[in-house]
């Protein structure tokens, strides 16, 4: 009875006093609570470059090395044909004037040689220690999100009817187009034979560039570029 | 977000306002007979509610090491039911919102290394019970001290490039607080309210993510 009387008592002064004021200010803290901070993400907000290595290893030993001339290009197959998407390693090259690809290989054995190893050439009588392979993948990505309204009304199931046959879900679509490089060294003084005819290289250090392609190719190209720069400069292995 | 703060307190401020105004007559001059009769103690329901926007602060050199920076995105609701002139019983529903920026993050191992931009987040919801003593009825201001405990749900979350790493977890809160509440008009007051956000072993056993909350808000009685 306490109580009633107190809801009472509170609903005429909600009515009388200043109840209302209060639901004029309600909206402005929803507003608030509602969300938290926001930041707009560049382009360089999603750059990752990363490392590993064999730590068994001691990169100090070798000196020489073959890197091949052009880069080696992971295509997107999934939707060849009519619904196919454009190959942006291609699309680079064309639009940089294959810039995009010689610039990366100089880069790396220019960073290399600065580490006192020897490039060797297929005229050459040497046999190379390391192999040196650049790996150039881009992909569009293609989210779809699903949101399911908690109550929606169908008119064959009725309301708040959900199976998943039948999705009544809102969708949105979200594209990106992701671009990566690999930068891989392979030990050829230690080849694993796994049968008479067949050996298996191991990949003792592999450095990798994440990141979106774009605003513009040259953009994407120099991201990419500055990627290999970290690698070599945070590189501890073949610098111990 | 400054235009928001701005706007909320121009709009508790002209609250203020128009309730000065309601002791002057038309004339302009001072109605002293209607300032006599105005309510002199105003608990007279045992009910209030309270809608707060609040600000916080990391305490704890976990929560620091994760995110250092302040949040300006909080909010929270409560009710309390008056045992008696000084004690109270209630409870709360609040949400507060950590976020950070950290550019050019340099992890390096033994064996290698990453580098990128990250982007943290942590988020509080918490469901508390509390007790208020009521220290003071002055006619214009309402002191009060009091304890929370209840529960808090939390969500963190890390993104480095284009990958989400998140973990939720739900803690013991323990929420110690005092405040004043500074009277509006009849039955609404202006809440100013300081708690410390105890919530130790989330995630592991070892970590604090204590804070301090800052809280700012009507309350209806």
């Amino acid at each position: 009875m306490k109580i009633r009387k107190s809801i009472e008592s509170y609903s005429k002064k909600f009515r009388s006093l200043g109840g209302f004021q209060l639901l004029y200010f309600t909206p402005a803290l929803i507003l608030l609570a509602s969300c938290s901070r926001t930041y707009e993400k560049t382009y360089e907000d999603y750059d990752l470059v990363n490392l590993k290595y064999d730590t068994e290893i001691d990169f100090t030993k070798f000196s020489t090395y073959t890197i091949a001339d052009t880069l080696t290009i992971v295509r997107d197959t999934l939707y060849n044909g009519q619904n196919s998407y454009p190959d942006f390693n291609i699309e680079m090259d064309e639009n940089t004037d294959g810039e995009y690809s010689k610039s990366i290989i100089l880069s790396v054995k220019e960073h290399l040689n600065s580490l006192g190893l020897t490039e060797l050439t297929e005229s050459s009588n040497q046999t190379p220690e390391l192999r040196v392979v650049i790996t150039s993948m881009t992909l569009k990505q293609i989210s779809r999100y699903v949101w399911y309204p908690s109550q929606f009304y169908d008119p064959w199931w009725g309301s708040g009817y959900y199976n998943n046959y039948y999705t009544y879900g809102v969708y949105s679509y979200q594209s990106s187009n992701n671009g990566s490089l690999a930068i891989d060294i392979f030990d050829l003084t230690n080849p694993q034979e796994l049968s008479k005819d067949e050996v298996q290289l191991n990949s003792i250090w592999h450095a990798n560039y994440e990141g979106l392609v774009g605003p513009t190719y040259d953009a994407y190209t120099q991201r990419v570029l500055d990627g290999v720069d970290e690698v070599f400069m945070y590189d501890n292995a073949f610098k111990n | 977000m400054t235009r928001n703060i701005v706007l909320i307190l121009v709009f508790i401020f002209s609250i203020s306002e128009i309730s000065a105004q309601k002791y002057y007559a038309a004339d302009g001059n001072y109605n002293y007979e209607q300032e006599e009769n105005k309510p002199s103690n105003d608990i007279n329901t045992n009910f209030y509610f309270g809608i707060n926007y609040s600000g916080a602060v990391p305490m704890s050199n976990d929560f620091k090491n994760f995110i250092n920076s302040s949040s300006l995105y909080g909010a929270s609701f409560d009710v309390h039911y008056l045992l008696n002139e000084n004690y109270s019983l209630g409870g709360e529903v609040a949400y507060q919102s950590f976020s950070q920026k950290f550019e050019n993050v340099l992890i390096v191992g033994g064996d290698g290394f990453e580098k990128s931009n990250q982007f943290r987040e942590l988020m509080f919801i918490d469901f508390i019970v509390k007790g208020r003593y009521h220290i003071n009825h002055s006619d214009r201001i309402l002191t009060y001290i009091g304890i929370g405990v209840g529960a808090s749900k939390i969500l963190a979350e890390k993104h480095v490039s284009r990958y989400v790493y998140a973990d939720d977890d739900t803690n013991l809160l323990l929420k110690p607080e005092l405040g004043a509440m500074f009277r509006i008009t009849n039955g609404l007051y202006l809440n100013a309210n300081y708690s410390f956000n105890g919530i130790w072993g989330s995630f592991s056993s070892d970590t604090d993510l204590s804070y301090s909350k800052f809280t700012f808000g009507l309350i209806l009685k």
